[in-house]
């Protein structure tokens, strides 16, 4: 490695460490885990450094990057409460309607506040769970769209797939996830399923 | 439960495709109708808000002093190690 890189790369973790350890850390919870990642982005992004067009900042580069390693973190982890088989066929969204196209299960009320420093932790504890129980393709088209914010032509792009398509599968990303938070505890049982 | 043509599983669909993009006028005043008057759909759009902000949040912004999680130097060095060590 050229040592200009070494230099610059050494930079980025004066410059960038603080901010993306407390990225990290606000959705792993741990220290450790969260100084791995960090090291884990810092290394992606130095061997994957020819890759970068500069058509974003390094900044943004740098926490693209650790925001798929904190996913992976959580598909590597798989926790079983989690992985219920309570999605029914994740293909498949019939059972969320009955056949009139109303609610099969109603949403219920959330009283949970993201906005709110503690409960934005539990959050994205819950949340990246949930993200790391979608189907492959459908947790990275969502992944593009909502975290990575690209407008939806270019995950066309990106993917090869046309856009009917990528809204179906961020239509059923949403259903899911949304369906995920609710069971894990964001919602209020106070509905009752409706046939 | 059906409000102006659109049903609950229409509007759920169209709903997540305006989050994406562009939808026919008549289309967002059939869904702003049937909201007036479904609950559970004007909370499901809520809810899908909701995760937009949480998938959407970020502390990229807070500046350096800002932060009160930092990490430590010990682990700072252990990474320019790393990266030092790099072939």
């Amino acid at each position: 490695m050229e040592d200009a890189l070494k230099v610059n790369s050494e930079a980025w973790v004066d410059q960038y460490g603080d901010a993306l350890f407390h990225f990290a850390l606000a959705r792993v919870n741990k220290r450790e885990v969260a100084e791995d990642l960090v090291q884990e982005t810092f290394l992606a992004a130095v061997q994957s450094q020819e890759r970068f067009k500069g058509q974003s900042s390094e900044k943004t580069w740098l926490f693209g990057i650790l925001k798929h390693k904190v996913i992976d973190h959580y598909r590597k982890k798989k926790s079983t409460v989690y992985a219920q088989d309570r999605w029914h066929d994740p293909d498949n969204l019939d059972g969320f309607f009955n056949k009139k196209g109303g609610w099969q299960v109603r949403p219920q009320h959330w009283s949970a506040n993201p906005g709110k420093s503690q409960e934005v932790k539990e959050a994205f504890d819950h949340f990246y769970r949930c993200l790391s129980d979608l189907p492959q393709k459908t947790a990275d088209v969502f992944v593009f769209r909502e975290i990575e914010g690209l407008r939806t032509e270019e995950i066309c792009k990106r993917l090869d797939i046309t856009s009917t398509n990528c809204w179906v599968i961020l239509y059923r990303a949403r259903m899911l996830l949304r369906k995920c938070l609710e069971l894990v505890g964001f919602g209020h049982q106070q509905e009752v399923t409706t046939k | 439960m059906k409000h102006w043509m659109f049903s609950c599983k229409d509007v759920s669909q169209k709903i997540s495709q305006s989050m994406d993009g562009q939808l026919p006028f008549h289309h967002h005043m059939a869904i702003r109708m049937h909201l007036l008057m479904c609950r559970y759909c004007a909370r499901f759009r809520r809810q899908l808000f909701m995760l937009r902000k949480i998938s959407r949040h970020t502390d990229a912004d807070l500046t350096h002093c800002d932060l009160p999680d930092k990490l430590s130097p010990e682990a700072k060095e252990r990474i320019k190690e790393t990266l030092h060590s790099l072939p």
